[in-house]
């Protein structure tokens, strides 16, 4: 195959954007209950997107092995979201549509996103909220006993809704009720505390995966029909983000070395608001929901390395950078700007704090106008939490914020079927790359997490499944296939068991998150990802000879779980360097130093890269690119103005 | 049947427990009043027992009631009692928490006041009933035997009375949240009723061993 | 600051455990318990001992993974937080701490501090939920609430499913954490269709699994991360009677 020929397709129906999903939706071939009940899927990750496609599918019929390295469903990283969910109910009267909400989204991305997912995720928003309250999920409602909504992330309508500050909690729950309920049919069988370590494909298909079992440590093969991949994102590449510790990517990892095209893997988004790294033990780090820009100020002093207490420096010394610059939307500019300015300034020397590496997010004045009960009923529980961390209380002096990682808008390449570039294996929520561009817009991973889970994942697996005669599951697991897997995986823990080095798996990811945030974070230029791609060899290299995993593989070993998947961020590392490197563009988190306007914003180049990079694995590791050009027909491509 | 159901639950014998309970610290009250009739002097008390006494089976009726009350009760108590011992780990906790006194000692408390209701039963009920003699009511009670001329009777009685306030005061506590009283417009009355039940009957009670039995003695 | 540790050490159900004494020095009371005993792991990998095991994953108090006993008490000495989000400076310097895992005999040990509590999935799974499937839904604002209805629902559906409430209980009980569901769903009109039959299901697997009953003394609420409260038992107990009732 030569380099960079194969043009990627995403089956979308060339149809207008409004019946785009409905046309589909009639084409898909359909099976009945009982049809169904002869087929099985194997859902891996119980998260949002996970859970609801799990349960919808067993809704439909199907046998569902659903497995999680969580001993419940309920663990899932899906419940630490806290600002909200969108969805274009127009509740509020004011303007929203579904076109306006495929608008936001599709801008928020920088135009890197396909219409045709984008329209549908905006059209699907609506059925989510209802599905959700029938389900009993706890969002707020006004006096009037209707739903509540707030504006949300730089969008300009009230489109948001929200259970307080624990809307993905609220969301995670119903969608494990609703698992729960076809677990106790018997048509959900739960496999707790099972890693999934390989996919299996036979004969071009992926049938089935091979996992380990965290308790008694063995390696085993599970066969279905068809493989669903709800992982989540790979923040963790960088150590230190606002993600799960266990969060990882290693089954999109394994599904990319089996022949999956993994998309945008570069494409990571930063959030602003969170809590600043302290020290060299920090183990993670803690969002501060967005929505607490509504009312407070970033600011930094004017003066470089200005140590003053921030009560001493007085207004005309203070910079409100964000309001300064960005006179119409202030404070609320999207995540990808506010952030690259707060790395700006402080790389400038004017950041605060011990590490000079944190902005101040004031609410002196949002104090004064509307009173401190105001702010304590709107974010009570939220300077709670940051007082309770950082041990200052936010309501005397201002919070101390920067950016952190926080979602990957990158993944497994997929088609609008949101089936991978293998046969039979698809992914939906965060671990696909579909729906959110080169940036996403606040409230809206929820939405996407629940859309391909609840509505569209469901209807295209029994498609694919439709024109698929069901497989002998039990003969199936004797095949080739099947046991050379599971050789493999062994082996790889085997190697991994007996290195026996001096190095512990956590010093060796902190090494890696180190070089990954410094150059594939939130800025990127030539040099640093050239520099990068020659670290992070001799990171794997070290990782190869020095790594110490003590205990014993048969039981629960942490330490393996934590080196089985640090092998796979390793050489993620080095394809999001390359997938940078490729992207001579700024766009949206993505921000090249050699490519930006004067005014230091992100200067897009639409004729050349208005592209999907979808990278495949080759046996030599030399990456080949392929490339799905988007279309944008509905769209006027604009450079996004916050000014 | 739903009820049997229910009732199989540990939360279905908890609320047999609750009312159960309530049920007789209620009839504890009419106990009281007849007993505060020995102030009075030996004819009052005594008049009072034969009017009873005049009710026949209905006093039988009543005297079944209460005692199959007082085996639900314990049964129950001991089924869920053995229910919680297998609960626990089998490794004890380095230490306990936040738990409250009265509740962890429910038990104890209850079964020292069932060995006194025997005790009650096969002394004062009895001869009330079987082998009065020549002897009235009044003197039974305050006599030497089984009442409280005795000291070690009176003392006996005394504890298992205070010991019985003390069941009733997580008693009625938990009942209270047993029966969904807890978080409705009854609460404060249902609590300031409670303290009367958990305090002022046992001591309504305890107050006839003392004046009877101790302070007469003391005077002489 | 310095700290002394007795930690919990078991291999398996299986095998007896005992306590075992580790001392950390130059500890910076800034940084959260699990990081303090991340360090500790650091220490022992390199030292070629075998870490120690507990759950932990989101760190923010919010996946209810965390959990074990500090000195007898669920989740530490902290009220209304979970031991991710502890931090060090909640202690002295030299101070003694006692690490257990929650013990309840519905809670079986798999290692060291992690504990089994598959227990909670089997009595959500028994009825913690509406009988609705995907697309049947109506439109959402043809089902009104009343906000205080609803604002309820929420502090109830808080519930993180960590275990302290069982950990905290003396006899074990499970009445806390099954409460919050049948709580959430009661009091919203999308669980009333099948209110009678869920809270009989429900607390009779809490009573399968082997948890012990409820004597209402409050210590689950006084140790709950979340601070679910004691209403909660009251309105379980009230669905259980109305099941009867009507």
């Amino acid at each position: 195959m030569n380099q960079f020929n194969q043009q990627l397709n995403s089956g979308a129906p060339n149809k207008e954007l409004h019946r785009c999903w409905q046309e589909q939706l009639k084409s898909y071939k359909k099976l009945n209950p009982d049809q169904a009940n002869s087929y099985r899927a194997i859902v891996v990750g119980t998260g949002l997107a996970g859970a609801s496609a799990s349960a919808t599918l067993a809704e439909m019929g199907f046998n569902v092995k659903a497995f999680s390295y969580h001993e419940s469903p309920r663990r899932a990283h899906s419940i630490a979201a806290q600002g909200g969910i969108n969805a274009a109910k127009n509740y509020k009267k004011d303007g929203d549509s579904t076109m306006r909400l495929f608008y936001d989204t599709i801008k928020g991305g920088d135009f890197r996103s396909r219409e045709e997912n984008v329209y549908r995720l905006a059209e699907i928003s609506k059925n989510i909220i209802d599905q959700c309250v029938a389900q009993g999920v706890p969002f707020a409602r006004e006096y009037s006993g209707y739903l509540d909504n707030r504006s949300f992330g730089g969008v300009q309508v009230s489109r948001t809704f929200y259970a307080r500050g624990q809307t993905g909690q609220q969301l995670l729950l119903g969608a494990y009720s609703a698992l729960s309920r076809q677990q106790n049919k018997g048509k959900v069988q739960f496999f707790q505390r099972e890693d999934m370590l390989d996919i299996v494909v036979d004969n071009g298909k992926a049938k089935g995966i091979i996992a380990r079992n965290l308790i008694s440590g063995k390696v085993q093969a599970h066969a279905a029909d068809v493989v669903i991949l709800a992982t989540g994102g790979y923040s963790n590449v960088y150590y230190l983000s606002t993600n799960a510790m266990a969060s990882n990517v290693t089954a999109n990892w394994r599904a990319h070395k089996n022949g999956a095209f993994f998309a945008n893997p570069s494409f990571t988004q930063i959030h602003p608001t969170c809590i600043p790294v302290k020290n060299n033990f920090q183990s993670k780090l803690t969002l501060m929901s967005e929505s607490l820009r509504n009312h407070g100020r970033v600011w930094v002093p004017k003066k470089k390395s200005d140590s003053r207490h921030p009560a001493e420096i007085p207004e005309e010394e203070r910079d409100y950078y964000l309001e300064r610059i960005y006179p119409a939307f202030g404070n609320l500019v999207p995540r990808d700007v506010a952030s690259r300015r707060a790395k700006e300034v402080c790389d400038e020397g004017r950041g605060v704090g011990k590490t000079g590496l944190a902005v101040y997010l004031d609410f002196k004045k949002a104090i004064e106008d509307h009173g401190e009960k105001f702010i304590k009923e709107k974010y009570g529980n939220l300077f709670d939490m940051y007082q309770n961390i950082t041990n200052e209380n936010p309501y005397k002096t201002p919070m101390k914020i920067y950016p952190a990682v926080h979602y990957t808008m990158g993944g497994l390449w997929v088609d609008y079927n949101l089936m991978t570039t293998i046969e039979g294996l698809f992914s939906i929520g965060e671990s696909n790359f579909s729906d959110h561009g080169a940036n996403r817009l606040g409230a809206s991973a929820l939405m996407q997490g629940l859309a391909d889970g609840y509505f569209v994942a469901p209807h295209s697996v029994m498609n694919y499944l439709a024109s698929n005669s069901p497989d002998n599951n039990e003969k199936m697991l004797e095949r080739e296939a099947f046991a050379q897997k599971i050789i493999e995986v062994e082996k790889n823990i085997l190697d991994i068991m007996n290195v026996q080095g001096d190095l512990t798996v956590d010093e060796i990811h902190r090494e890696l998150g180190k070089v990954v945030w410094d150059n594939i974070g939130m800025s990127r230029s030539e040099k640093g990802l050239r520099e990068a791609l020659e670290i992070i060899p001799q990171i794997r290299e070290k990782f190869n000879t020095r790594l110490m995993v003590p205990g014993d593989k048969n039981g629960p070993n942490p330490e393996l779980e934590k080196a089985l998947r640090l092998k796979d961020f390793i050489e993620l590392a080095e394809l999001m360097a390359l997938d940078a490197l490729d992207r001579k563009e700024s766009c949206g988190a993505h921000f090249r130093e050699e490519y930006q306007t004067e005014e230091n914003e992100a200067k897009r180049n639409d004729s050349e890269y208005a592209y999907v990079a979808a990278w495949e694995h080759q046996k030599d590791g030399r990456p080949c690119l392929h490339k799905e050009t988007l279309r944008f027909q509905n769209v006027k491509l604009k450079t996004r103005s916050y000014k | 049947m739903k009820i049997f159901k229910a009732l199989n639950t540990s939360v279905g014998k908890k609320i047999a427990m609750a009312i159960t309970g309530l049920s007789l610290a209620l009839f504890m009250v009419f106990h009281l009043i007849g007993n505060l009739n020995l102030f009075l002097g030996p004819e009052a008390f005594n008049g009072y027992v034969l009017k009873l006494k005049k009710l026949g089976f209905l006093i039988r009726i009543a005297e079944a009631g209460l005692l199959s009350f007082v085996l639900i009760h314990v049964y129950s108590g001991i089924v869920l009692w053995l229910k919680n011992k297998r609960a626990i780990s089998k490794t004890p906790s380095y230490s306990i928490t936040s738990t409250p006194r009265a509740s962890r000692y429910t038990l104890l408390t209850g079964s020292f006041v069932f060995i006194f209701l025997v005790m009650h039963w096969s002394t004062f009920w009895y001869k009330f009933n079987f082998s009065k003699g020549n002897k009235t009511y009044y003197e039974i009670v305050l006599g030497p035997e089984v009442g409280f001329g005795n000291i070690y009777y009176t003392l006996f009685y005394i504890i298992a009375i205070g010991l019985l306030g003390y069941h009733l005061k997580h008693g009625f506590d938990s009942a209270g949240q047993t029966l969904a009283i807890k978080g409705t417009k009854y609460e404060k009355t249902y609590y300031s009723l409670a303290a009367v039940f958990w305090f002022w009957i046992p001591f309504g009670f305890i107050s006839i061993p003392v004046y009877f039995g101790i302070i007469l003695r003391l005077l002489g | 600051m310095n700290i002394n540790l007795n930690i919990w050490r078991q291999t398996k159900e299986s095998t007896a455990g005992k306590f075992v004494r580790y001392r950390l020095e130059n500890i910076d009371p800034n940084i959260s318990f699990l990081e303090m005993l991340d360090i500790l792991n650091n220490k022992l990998i390199k030292e070629k001992q075998e870490p120690v095991v507990f759950d932990h994953d989101c760190r923010e108090g919010i996946c209810g993974s965390c959990g074990f006993m500090i000195n007898g008490q669920p989740h530490g000495p902290q009220k209304a937080t979970t031991v991710c989000q502890l931090h060090m400076r909640a202690f002295q310097n030299e101070d003694e701490l006692t690490l257990e895992p929650f013990r309840a005999a519905s809670f079986p040990v798999i290692k060291d501090l992690s504990v089994d509590r598959r227990s909670f999935d089997r009595i959500i799974l028994s009825g913690g939920y509406v009988d609705i499937n995907t697309g049947e839904a109506p439109e959402a604002n043809l089902i009104k609430v009343p906000k205080t209805n609803a604002d309820e629902a929420f502090l109830s559906a808080a519930c993180i499913g960590c275990g302290a409430c069982v950990a905290a209980c003396k006899n074990s009980s499970a009445m806390l954490f099954t409460s919050s569901k049948i709580s959430h769903l009661s009091l919203l009109p999308q669980g009333k269709k099948e209110a009678k039959e869920r809270v009989l299901k429900m607390v009779a697997t809490m009573d399968d699994e082997g948890f012990g009953s409820c004597t209402n003394t409050g210590a689950c609420s006084a140790e709950c991360p979340k601070e679910i409260s004691q209403a909660n038992i009251v309105r379980l107990n009230k669905e259980l009677i109305k099941s009867v009732i009507d």
